[in-house]
């Protein structure tokens, strides 16, 4: 139950209701008895189809009988029907639900049934080859479009309401331009900055707009970047925009962008000496210089910054302050494992491998800093899940798992098993509380047995 | 602070099929098979397991059993699904009960209902979301039977409802949500592939769910909620990340949405409580370290220890139990 208010109620009250609600309660478990022995002896009658009709209008929420409904119109009443009258069962339908949407604007069962009757309006009026062959499919569709519009205006957060968006636009028959979706999550957005479900919106229809070449990612980015400073800087307490911002940066390849967005916030924080926002996101963007541009940015300044900015944050937003205790940790460490194992300079396989797998038993295994490189997302993947196997198999309770992973890992069809492979060996090796000898050895043999197919392989 | 009233909580879930004088009892039969794993699990998690009758509670799940889907229904005579069916296998677990399952027929029916996507329908009427593939998952991990799955199709269709801010949604393109992200988290930790998980991303975006009032809430500028204090730790739990937000304030926030005369926990104070409610906030409490309460299996939600001797236990890691 949600947002129902609790009122103290009197003994004589309670029994009073319960009295009241007696005649209600025999009529709906009559009417419910009737209703599943029917369906038990598969009467598809149009008298059952009316009986669901009058449940449903009670209890929206009786998935069992949505199912019957269905059934009854695919066995029971569809099979008698020409197209047209078909298509006026389905209208019909769809009001009942408009009406039960009304009312439970959350309830999965009602959006289901709509999704159902749309997938089931025959074609027509015309016959095949005419032009209004697909007509009654097209009405519906434009009509979805008005309706779903409608459920959001009421609540623009409801996310079953988004859901079903993105299904009806993926459904058209005749697809609509997806650049109006852009025009209407900035209304959205417009409306309401706060609006998450229409920024979330807005960045997928961006990307797949990108990813198909149908906009221009340099320029319309920066006219995102517009419209989210406009956000940031009339509510800099709220998360949305600050969340498609760091979605916009992204993994922050573009030196300039990234110096510029910092500029941008600074001048914010010097309106806003407490934003949490603004110091976050301060701290995310600097560890994105340091990572991707490690040989031409002032690391120590930006370390120290962060360390400054974290200071701060612990204080401002002290609910999170473990969270920024250990990115206070991260920044040095990253700076040193940048050096220490710098992919890109160091081209020999063999060398990269001993260093990874020394540094992920030397500081990522002990239990505080393996969940620290844990969190660092400079390592790839690949090198997260070497990591996430040895420190799973640390923490003591996962032989089975850990083997799997290895196996997994190795399974995998490149180069860098070998390494995730040696990492975890490694990690085996030095760990002595753990596990019996021999499937200790065990592992490490069979790991080094596949870093060396695979090294012979290469 | 006021403390976990758990005397009333349990007479209040005991009360739960004695209200049958009321309509509203008549109107959630739908939900009834949940209801009772709800109620089960937050027994146990107050250590009054046996305050259910154990055979009643068997004969009532056996009563479920759809013979003609092979699966489990929400009450007697409604369809199986996979949410009442997987409530139905953690409920017979729990009593040590799964002999009285045809437990073939059982995995045929979940596994019939994987999609090419590799995401599940929740039944034969084919509505898709990531909380159906979890039912799949975890009722077949409980059922020891995962070797059947086709593991790369499933976390396939993990991977992309994955969203830039590090959550997962219903389905491909929905917005990440709390309660998604548990299921697809929990999925990625049975099938022991959390290497899909962007773990600081999404660890930033779980500790951002708490408000200035201690409660958590299941997406950016929404209003918290008690059943997101299992939702949001359950996830930071299995990342390892409960202690990046402050307990003390969400154990207030939780206690403060007690019933005190009736027992049972709401969704917010003042609200009307519901079984639903009050096993996600004992829920929430087990996994801050709450004294008294037995630990809860995040990944599962379920008694811990039980996990633990099905051998099923994933790398958790819940915050140490008080004392006081």
């Amino acid at each position: 139950m949600h947002n129902v208010k609790r009122t103290p109620q009197s003994k004589e009250a309670i029994e009073a209701r319960k009295q009241k609600e007696q005649s209600k309660i025999r009529e709906y478990l009559a009417l419910t008895d009737d209703i599943l022995n029917r369906k038990k002896s598969k009467d598809y009658s149009r008298e059952s189809l009316n009986k669901t009709t009058q449940i449903l209008q009670i209890n929206p929420e009786f998935y069992t009988v949505w199912n019957y409904r269905r059934m009854i119109l695919l066995n029971g009443i569809f099979p008698g029907c020409s197209a047209s009258e078909i298509n006026e069962q389905l209208s019909e339908d769809l009001s009942l639900t408009t009406t039960a949407l009304k009312a439970h604007p959350k309830v999965y069962w009602i959006w289901n049934h709509r999704r159902w009757c749309l997938e089931n309006v025959p074609t027509g009026p015309g016959d095949a080859g005419a032009p209004d062959h697909l007509g009654w499919r097209q009405d519906y569709w434009k009509k979805e479009m008005f309706v779903v519009e409608k459920m959001l205006d009421v609540d623009a957060r409801n996310f079953l309401a988004w859901s079903y968006r993105r299904y009806v636009l993926s459904s058209m028959p005749i697809p609509r331009n997806p650049k109006t979706e852009l025009t209407y999550t900035k209304r959205k957005i417009e409306t309401n900055f706060s609006n998450f479900s229409a920024w979330h919106q807005r960045s997928k229809v961006l990307t797949s707009l990108w990813a198909k070449g149908e906009l221009d990612e340099r320029q319309s980015k920066e006219a995102e970047f517009d419209l989210i400073k406009n956000a940031m800087f009339t509510v800099p307490e709220d998360q949305s925009a600050w969340i498609y911002h760091r979605w916009l940066v992204g993994p922050g390849h573009d030196r300039d962008i990234l110096e510029r967005e910092i500029d941008t916030i600074k001048l914010l924080l010097e309106e806003q000496p407490d934003s949490k926002w603004c110091m976050e996101s301060l701290v995310h963007y600097n560890m994105l210089l340091i990572r991707n541009h490690v040989s031409s940015v002032n690391t120590a300044e930006l370390v120290q910054e962060c360390r400054k900015l974290l200071g701060e944050l612990r204080k401002v937003d002290s609910a999170r302050r473990e969270r920024y205790n250990e990115l206070g940790i991260l920044a040095p460490c990253l700076l040193s494992s940048l050096k220490a194992t710098d992919p890109v300079q160091r081209k020999d396989l063999a060398q990269k491998r001993d260093t990874l797998a020394d540094s992920a038993v030397s500081q990522g295994l002990t239990e505080r800093e393996g969940r620290l490189l844990l969190f660092s997302d400079y390592y790839y993947p690949w090198e997260r899940r070497a990591i996430t196997v040895a420190c799973s198999y640390r923490t003591g309770r996962k032989l089975g798992a850990f083997s799997t992973c290895i196996r997994q890992s190795c399974s995998r069809n490149c180069k860098q098993n070998s390494i995730a492979a040696s990492v975890a060996a490694a990690a085996v090796l030095r760990n002595r509380n753990l596990g019996g000898l021999e499937t200790r050895e065990q592992v490490v043999r069979d790991s080094e047995h596949k870093t060396m197919e695979k090294g012979c392989a290469q | 602070m006021s403390r976990l009233l758990v005397p009333l909580h349990v007479q209040s879930i005991q009360n739960l099929g004695k209200s049958q004088d009321e309509l509203v009892y008549h109107l959630t039969a739908h939900l009834r098979m949940n209801a009772v794993y709800w109620g089960l699990t937050a027994l146990c998690i107050m250590d009054h397991k046996d305050a259910l009758d154990r055979q009643e509670m068997i004969d009532f799940v056996t009563s479920c059993w759809d013979d003609e889907a092979g699966g489990f229904g929400a009450h007697p005579d409604h369809d199986a699904h996979l949410l009442s069916t997987l409530s139905a296998i953690q409920i017979l677990i729990i009593q040590d009960a799964l002999d009285c399952v045809d437990v073939d027929r059982v995995v045929k029916f979940i596994l019939s209902l994987q999609q090419p996507s590799g995401v599940f329908a929740g039944d034969r009427f084919g509505e898709i979301d990531t909380r159906f593939l979890f039912c799949a998952v975890n009722a077949l991990s409980l059922l020891g039977r995962l070797s059947e799955l086709d593991v790369e199709k499933t976390v396939g269709y993990i991977v992309q409802c994955r969203n830039f801010d590090g959550g997962f949604g219903s389905s491909i393109g929905a917005e990440s949500h709390a309660a998604q992200v548990f299921v697809c988290v929990g999925a990625l930790a049975i099938l022991d592939r959390l290497d899909e998980v962007d773990v600081p991303t999404l660890s930033w975006w779980l500790a951002e769910r708490q408000l200035p009032n201690g409660g958590l809430n299941g997406r950016p500028e929404k209003l918290e909620d008690v059943c997101y204090s299992f939702w949001v730790l359950s996830a930071m739990s299995i990342l390892n990340k409960v202690h990046w937000i402050d307990a003390e304030k969400l154990t207030s926030f939780i206690l403060s949405a007690q019933d005190t005369d009736n027992g049972g926990i709401a969704d917010r104070p003042g609200d009307m409580p519901d079984v639903f409610h009050t096993l996600f906030g004992v829920a929430g409490l087990s996994i801050l370290g709450y004294p008294g309460l037995k630990d809860l299996d995040p990944v599962y939600c379920m008694p811990a220890d039980l996990i633990e001797r099905m051998g099923l236990r994933k790398g958790w890691k819940n915050l140490e139990r008080r004392t006081s």
